[in-house]
């Protein structure tokens, strides 16, 4: 392929690419944290002992690095444009070049954020949320002078090109889908895209307009997000005096919340595709299942205040956001009981794709459980910025998302790349991440109930009265530790995996797992015409009809 | 049920704002979610409209 | 001619074929067209045959979306707005002051205003003339250039008056300047560079927009093409100067 080639796989790939750089730096950056509480003298190598606000530049970076550039652009950007075209009968996504611009822009963020660990001072200490007063002013320690202005530069170009990226998704769905394709006979992905996309374009413009009033702040002695009289090490800030942090949490969180959503919905879409196929059975509900996923989309526009309950937010708010959170619950219980209904008294293929799907499931439940804890304001009042937190939202978005890139990965492989991947290491990858993922998240939720606040280099030797309940998890931070290493390396046998299958010359058939859905469509000169709704199977199994056929049922080879 | 849930610090803090501050966040709220959901709804109804 | 109420997409009955009957009359089709019957909607042809309209329509969708992002870009800025109006702090002497002072605005406000609805005037102009369906048909066929001559000229125009408005732009900031009013004077200083400011760059987007399709006018040989750009350019103009007015109205009267 052309390196500047417009074609949406090289541009899909590119993503990939882009995500696969972020999350290995990402992973050695979490390793060096839990190591680090786990085993505080540790040296990292080369570098030598973590001192407490390098501790936050891990934790920064780690946060940056993996919601953006992971979470945000492979299942969306990545998958989307590898898969979304085909999916919906067109060629090509609606703008191509600026499409690309959007990947090289993406690309052009990750550089400027790796940049931030090497200019003078280092990365930033704020967080992934960067909040004010502490993220106004290079004072306010190591890492907030120039880091923070990459920090904030990356972001801004990632704004912009995941807008760009999802104005494109969004008028490809809407304008380019092939004749017959009408919107009740979308796959779920593309459902699950089109509202990710829906609610990118929504959230980071308001997200541009934070990063902007912070650079003001920050350079050009604006006082949007300073209160009066704040001094910041020893120095009084006197910029203006109108200003408030909790503006920027407004802001920050309007943006924050679909985020996350915008993270979880493609994998939903996929995980209800695959849980249908290798059952052999109807999705249950299709179109509940599409009404749920626009309303976790427009929901998840309206609960951003639970970011912010005790942040100083106006408790009347707080019970209505505490309100329209557990509202979630409604639909996301919906998609939950359809994946379990289609299931139900099936025999499903368990093919190395379903097994993650049915993981995505486990961990969207796990997680998704202590959603409805910390929406409460009362409960979240005790468990905000600890380690439940933490447990949480690893749970529900970074273990489900992640395992819903993996199910895309061995689902969609025999397309892309012609080939198989072996079931018997996607089987052992499985199980290390599954086994792994529980095992380092679970205990977090015993940590955080014992109060361990997040971003705390240091749990042993503090003073207070709460040091002895802290110190007792000791034993637990290392279990964490040992397991995140463990779920780390669980990842090797998917590298060698790929690179079996890479070099490998056994070519894949063309519809190996007999899908129903347009991608798995032969290719031909005539334009794409779809007949019918996804995953149409006969009832013992015999035959299943595509969408791409006009009537004849195909037989389902003997496995 | 009570109509507060929060923190009891935040409580104060909301407390001792003036009304007209209040205020200003609270239509500031209505702004910020009420746009969203209107972009978010013109967006679905596009879709449905083509067919 | 039988009445008919029943869209020709259902009323499929009549369409059998009955294969060699032998010897029997042909059938004689009763349908005459009308009633959206005879493939008129373009609409149910598939992707890419949509016709003449169908890139524009693309396009437009595109602008829609980027838009409503902005949107919420200026939804944003304009809630910092009313909560760092109001806002204030309590003093060492446990007063509450809010140090907000309304900047007056230049009066040459005013009359940019009034040069950017005018070039709003104008460009819908270029617009329209891009639709002609007499001039379209003969530049397409290749009788000269009636098309692109008159579009370009309203184009030209609106080009002109929108660098007007901004070089009004920058004296109303010179204007503010010269009495000491900067960026960094007040609160109500800080909103009024930021959102005029962020407006004047969506505005030289649109001037490099109107550029390109000048540009494009010249250069592009897909009439097609030349439409999409002039028409994406023109409501994208368009949004901008409604954009201005609502921005104006919250300055000079929101303080």
């Amino acid at each position: 392929m052309r390196i500047f080639s417009t074609h949406h796989r090289a541009v899909g790939f590119g993503y990939l690419a882009i995500s696969t750089v972020a999350v290995a730096i990402g992973v050695l950056l979490s390793l060096a944290m839990r190591t680090h509480l786990a085993w505080p003298e540790w040296p990292l190598p080369v570098h030598g002992p973590i001192l407490p606000e390098e501790y936050l530049t891990l934790v920064t970076m780690h946060g940056t690095l993996m919601l953006f550039f992971v979470m945000t652009v492979a299942p969306q950007s990545g998958f989307g444009n590898l898969i979304l075209p085909a999916q919906i009968g067109a060629r090509q996504m609606a703008f191509p070049r600026i499409n690309a611009a959007s990947m090289w822009l993406t690309a052009l963020a990750l550089v400027v954020l790796l940049a931030a660990f090497f200019v003078p001072g280092g990365g930033p200490i704020g967080g992934w949320t960067a909040y004010p007063p502490l993220s106004e002013s290079a004072l306010a320690g190591p890492g907030q002078g120039t880091g923070m202005d990459c920090w904030l530069a990356s972001i801004a170009i990632f704004g912009i090109a995941s807008t760009i990226s999802a104005v494109n998704t969004l008028t490809t769905i809407v304008k380019l889908r092939c004749e017959g394709m009408t919107w009740q006979r979308l796959p779920l992905t593309v459902w699950g895209w089109f509202t990710a996309a829906l609610l990118s374009v929504i959230a980071f413009s308001v997200l541009l307009a934070a990063l902007l009033l912070l650079f003001c702040d920050r350079h050009l002695h604006g006082s949007f997000f300073l209160p009066s009289g704040d001094v910041v090490n020893g120095v009084l800030l006197q910029h203006g005096s109108n200003g408030s942090p909790l503006l920027w949490l407004h802001l920050f969180w309007f943006f924050g919340h679909p985020e996350v959503y915008i993270a979880i919905l493609p994998g939903m879409g996929l995980t209800s595709m695959v849980i249908a196929n290798f059952a052999r059975r109807r999705v249950f509900a299709y179109r509940m299942m599409i009404a749920t996923t626009l309303l976790i989309g427009l929901l998840g526009i309206l609960v951003w205040g639970h970011h912010m309950f005790v942040a100083g937010l106006n408790p009347f708010a707080g019970t209505v956001f505490s309100i329209s959170s557990l509202a979630i619950a409604l639909p996301a219980s919906a998609k939950v009981l359809s994946w379990l209904a289609t299931l139900w008294r099936s025999r499903p293929r368990l093919t190395a794709a379903m097994p993650f799907a049915l993981g995505f499931v486990s961990l969207f439940i796990t997680g998704g459980l202590s959603g409805p804890i910390l929406a409460q304001p009362i409960l979240d009042e005790y468990l905000h910025n600890t380690f439940f937190v933490v447990a949480h939202f690893h749970l529900i978005m970074a273990m489900a998302g992640v395992f819903g890139l993996f199910c895309a990965t061995y689902y969609w492989f025999p397309l892309l790349f012609g080939r198989m991947l072996s079931e018997r290491l996607g089987k052992v990858h499985f199980w290390g991440t599954l086994l792994g993922a529980y095992a380092t998240f679970l205990p977090m939720h015993l940590t955080g109930l014992a109060g361990e606040p997040r971003h705390y280099a240091q749990l042993n030797g503090l003073a207070g009265p709460g040091t002895t309940l802290l110190e007792s998890t000791q034993p637990l931070q290392v279990h964490i530790t040992v397991a995140a290493i463990f779920l780390a390396l669980a990842q090797i046998p998917l590298l060698v995996n790929l690179l079996r299958a890479w070099r490998s010359s056994k070519k894949a058939e063309p519809n190996p797992w007999n899908a129903t859905t347009m991608e798995w469509a032969p290719e031909s000169e005539e334009l794409a015409v779809v007949y019918r709704e996804p995953c149409e199977y006969s009832v013992t199994d015999e035959s299943f009809l595509t969408q791409w056929s006009p009537g004849a049922a195909i037989n389902t080879e003997a496995e | 049920m009570t109509f507060l849930q929060g923190c009891a610090q935040c409580l104060d803090s909301t407390r001792a704002t003036p009304p007209a501050v209040q205020a200003a966040y609270r239509h500031a709220i209505y702004l910020l979610g009420g746009a969203g959901a209107a972009v978010f709804a013109a967006g679905a109804w596009l879709l449905r409209r083509e067919r | 001619m039988p009445i008919t109420l029943t869209p020709p997409e259902i009323d499929r009955r009549h369409h059998t074929g009955e294969g060699d009957g032998g010897g029997r009359k042909p059938p004689t089709d009763k349908r005459t067209g009308g009633n959206g019957e005879g493939g008129d909607n373009w609409g149910d042809r598939p992707q890419g045959r949509r016709g003449p309209r169908e890139r524009l329509s693309q396009a437009r969708v595109g602008l829609f979306f980027a838009l409503g992002g902005d949107l919420m870009f200026f939804v944003a800025l304009v809630s910092v707005f009313f909560v760092n109006k109001a806002s204030g702090h309590f003093d060492a002497y446990s007063h509450w002051v809010n140090e907000w002072l309304p900047t007056a605005l230049p009066s040459i406000l005013w009359l940019n205003t009034a040069v950017l609805l005018v070039s709003s005037v104008t460009a819908e102009l270029a617009r329209r003339s891009m639709f002609r369906e007499h001039d379209a048909m003969e530049e397409w066929i290749g009788f000269g250039r009636p098309l692109s001559r008159r579009a370009g000229i309203w184009l030209g125009l609106t080009l002109l008056l929108g660098a007007l408005f901004l070089a009004g732009q920058w004296m109303a900031w010179d204007q503010l300047a010269a009495q000491h009013v900067f960026f960094a004077s007040n609160p109500s200083s800080h909103f009024f560079y930021l959102i005029t400011v962020t407006h004047a760059v969506h505005l030289l987007l649109g001037i490099a927009g109107l550029i390109a399709a000048l540009a494009g006018l010249q250069a592009s040989r897909s009439m097609a093409t030349r439409q999409v750009l002039v028409d994406s350019t023109v409501w994208y103009w368009h949004v901008m100067g409604v954009l201005w007015v609502f921005l104006f109205v919250l300055l000079e009267y929101g303080q």
